[in-house]
């Protein structure tokens, strides 16, 4: 199925960025979207996300399994094609065919099976191959920092000031509330490179450096995170811009330039995914001092308020690792992804029953409302 | 770039240099297939051609009874290559199976060993997942994923010379006896009728075997079994039939459990043999409390016994709501009382720093396994209980003991 727009969503697109904060200026945004909610209907709400996810979890079995091997095989075929397609690569059309195979093979590796399977979605299968312990990603960032600072601080805090560092990445300005900085001018340029360079990106991410410069956090704490990014990030360059180039022989630069393009639409694509994911227009940020001891009701709320959906095909939601149901994905994080487009059709219901915005949009609305926002928060606050 | 592979036996006897080239190859290989692995792609070509998975391919099937199927199986490449230990008749392996998409594994004795097939006897146990899937749906070509073998059941070297063996199974507790029989048969230390070997009685071990089945219907191996008992010299072979009233001659008038008196009909000197017993709780309770009877045939010692059982621990679960028990967090040595709350909330209050990340059940960072007893998820209220064979996977944060318990933290 595709998600379709539902009108509030988009009401909600237009209101909360510009007039709401003025009528209201001492609501917060949570408070404003969900007034007309009684803490009885929230808890309901909840029960009704947490019978969901009971049915599914049970329901759970050889259809995933069948289903995420397909994927892993074809992730492997692309992979293993692409990279020898790159040997005939003096020829231009198998130089695009290959470094085109190969981006995507790595775009299913990261996003359907990699975030997927870390997220422990296959646990169930008791497959030590494909299991959150132990799976390991073609990228630059350890699964085990990567975990940490994703499946724990960002799907904790989703949306959370000051909190989810997934806002900006650390570097973006990307809230009016985080104070305008001269430097933020290049926050459209940061942006850009942020996307170039994601791989690397996500993998500093995961040491917060932030924490480190502003000394919240010591070098000793991180030194043991530093050592795996040190030990998985020489490994993939050297397997990527190294020995593989070098079995070409004269075909060195052929090859090294298939794999940096493969790894660059490979990270322009999930940079693009995951900006789209929570950082539209109509998607809410939250205080701390309101998620502090709130129920599970609330945090299913928060979840689906903090999140966007990018409508598309088939093909779309698997190469998007299914983070195209991201309101899904933040409701129920380890259910199986492929599982989210039939749970959306309920969750959209919901929202529905409840006067509840469900923020859906196509890729290009989505991707240009973040670009505008990226933009706009890079100049100083009007008024 | 270098990699810590362990050696493997066949490089052990090649030249140093070999070695070091065979060595830097793989390392070479691990880089480019990385980080998922040489073996993750040769998988998916044939998943026996995986090094790091034992496997074995089921290349018959054949059902004993109704509920029962023997599977022979291909050996696994880990015996021939040494990295694998090969059982002894006697003794199990635990075989990892996939149904309905998961992974489960179970303990199998094996039946019998050939040089180039071996094969395990299942029954269907009727609330066993494992059990009623392969005697239901096993079919050639399956792949199943072979462990190291264990258990105390395997015979004397020198196959019972020194006063005699003893062997009593019940029901499916046949299987790890009858590969100690096949292999005594296969070793020529059972003597067939008219054969030059039963000229020497001299020589040959005293082997008595007393097995329990319901009926005839149920009785696995029957026709081997009664070939058995009619074709060989030094072998006294009976099958009791529990649930049969009037005993035939082949049973020689023996009915009913085992009492010391069944014993006793056998051409077998307890006194001296060997024991060994396989099969449910009470049969190898029986035959223990009569070696251990000070005024039994070996003054109550129970030294030359050895026992197995073959059935699930059976842990009582308290009823739906209750929680509580005594928690055994068996890495760190700690014991605690269940207060209901989570066990990483209990396991903090005792000064343990767990790994864990969202403290409610998304996150998994604090997967832990529970070897023994039963957890309860405090968010949806499902029990899930851990056996011997098969521990199960609880994220601590959010739950509690369900009874006694044990956690590998």
């Amino acid at each position: 199925m595709s998600a379709t727009l539902i009108p509030s969503g988009d009401l909600a697109h237009d209101v909360t960025n510009t007039a709401a904060p003025e009528q209201h200026p001492d609501l917060t945004e949570l408070a404003r979207i969900t007034s007309h909610l009684t803490p009885q209907d929230i808890e309901e709400l909840g029960a009704a996300f947490e019978a969901i996810r009971t049915r599914v979890l049970a329901d759970r079995g050889e259809v995933d399994a069948t289903y995420i091997r397909r994927v892993v095989k074809l992730q492997r075929s692309l992979e293993v094609g692409g990279r020898a397609s790159l040997y005939l690569g003096f020829l231009p059309p198998f130089f695009v065919a290959g470094a085109a195979a190969l981006g995507v093979a790595k775009i299913l590796d990261n996003m359907e099976i990699g975030h997927n399977v870390m997220h422990g979605q296959y646990d169930f299968m008791n497959d030590p191959a494909l299991h959150s312990r132990n799976f390991e990603w073609d990228t630059a960032a350890p699964s085990a920092n990567w975990k940490h600072g994703h499946n724990y601080l960002h799907h904790t805090w989703t949306n959370v000031k000051g909190k989810d560092r997934d806002i900006g990445y650390g570097v973006l300005r990307m809230t009016e509330d985080q104070p305008w900085r001269p430097l933020h001018l290049l926050n459209p340029v940061k942006a850009l490179l942020l996307a170039t360079f994601f791989q690397w990106g996500v993998a500093l991410h995961d040491l917060e450096v932030e924490n480190l410069i502003s000394g919240r956090t010591k070098w000793e704490d991180v030194s043991e995170f530093a050592k795996l990014i040190r030990h998985k990030a020489k490994r993939q360059a050297l397997k990527d811009y190294v020995v593989f180039p070098a079995l070409g022989g004269p075909l060195f630069p052929v090859i090294l330039a298939g794999n940096v393009t493969a790894n660059l639409i490979r990270n322009l694509w999930t940079f693009s995914i995951i900006f789209c994911g929570h950082f539209p227009d109509g998607v809410a940020l939250f205080e701390q001092d309101e998620v502090e001891g709130e129920t599970r009701g609330q945090w299913y709320l928060r979840q689906m308020l903090g999140s966007a959906n990018i409508t598309g095909g088939r093909t779309f939601h698997v190469l998007s690792g299914n983070l195209s149901h991201q309101i899904e994905h933040h409701l129920f994080p380890d259910l199986p992804a492929r599982r989210y487009a039939d749970i959306a059709v309920e969750v959209q219901a919901l929202c529905e029953e409840y006067e509840l915005p469900y923020e859906s949009g196509r890729f290009s609305r989505q991707l240009f409302s973040v670009a505008k926002k990226i933009v706009r928060l890079g100049l100083p606050s009007r008024g | 770039m270098s990699l810590d592979l362990p050696v493997r036996p066949a490089d052990a006897a090649r030249p140093p240099v070999r070695r070091t080239a065979a060595r830097a190859g793989r390392s070479l290989l691990e880089l480019l297939t990385g980080p998922h692995g040489t073996d993750r792609y040769l998988e998916l070509l044939d998943p026996k051609l995986a090094r790091d998975r034992q496997l074995a391919e089921v290349v018959a099937v054949r059902h004993e009874t109704d509920d029962v199927v023997t599977l022979t199986m291909t050996p696994p490449r880990g015996w021939a290559e040494g990295t694998l230990a090969r059982p002894v008749p006697g003794q199990a392996v635990n075989l990892t199976v996939e149904v309905d998409g998961v992974r489960h594994r179970r303990s199998f004795s094996v039946a019998s060993l050939a040089p180039t097939s071996w094969t395990v006897t299942i029954r269907a146990n009727p609330t066993g997942t494992v059990s009623r899937h392969l005697v239901a749906g096993a079919a050639r070509g399956l792949l199943v994923e072979v462990g190291p073998p264990f258990g105390e059941m395997v015979l004397p070297a020198d196959a019972g010379r020194d006063g005699g063996l003893l062997l009593v199974s019940g029901g499916s507790g046949i299987t790890p006896v009858m590969a100690m029989l096949r292999r005594l048969r296969e070793h020529q230390h059972l003597a067939p009728i008219g054969s030059p070997l039963a000229e020497t009685p001299a020589v040959l071990p005293r082997i008595a075997f007393l097995h329990y089945a319901r009926t005839e219907q149920d009785t696995i191996f029957a026709d081997e079994l009664t070939a058995l008992a009619a074709g060989y010299v030094n072998l006294d072979l009976v099958v009791v039939h529990t649930d049969v009233a009037q005993p035939d001659s082949a049973a020689r008038g023996l009915s009913g459990f085992f009492t010391p008196a069944h014993a006793e009909a056998l051409r077998i000197d307890p006194s001296t043999a060997r024991v060994f017993v396989c099969g449910p709780g009470p049969l190898a309770g029986a035959v223990t409390s009569w070696l251990q009877d000070p005024a039994g045939p070996t003054g109550g010692s129970t030294e030359r016994l050895t026992v197995e059982f073959f059935q699930p621990p059976l842990i009582a679960a308290p009823a739906d709501g209750d929680s509580g028990g005594a928690i055994t967090l068996s890495t760190s040595g700690t014991a605690l009382d269940s207060d209901g709350r989570s066990i990483l909330e209990q396991a903090e209050d005792a000064g343990l720093r767990p790994e864990h990340g969202c403290r409610m059940g998304i996150c998994h960072s604090c997967t832990r396994h529970v070897t023994t007893g039963s957890v309860r998820n405090l968010i949806d209220g499902t029990v899930e209980t851990a056996t011997d064979a098969s521990p199960v996977e609880a994220r601590i944060c959010v739950s509690t003991a369900h009874g006694d318990c044990a956690i590998d933290l």
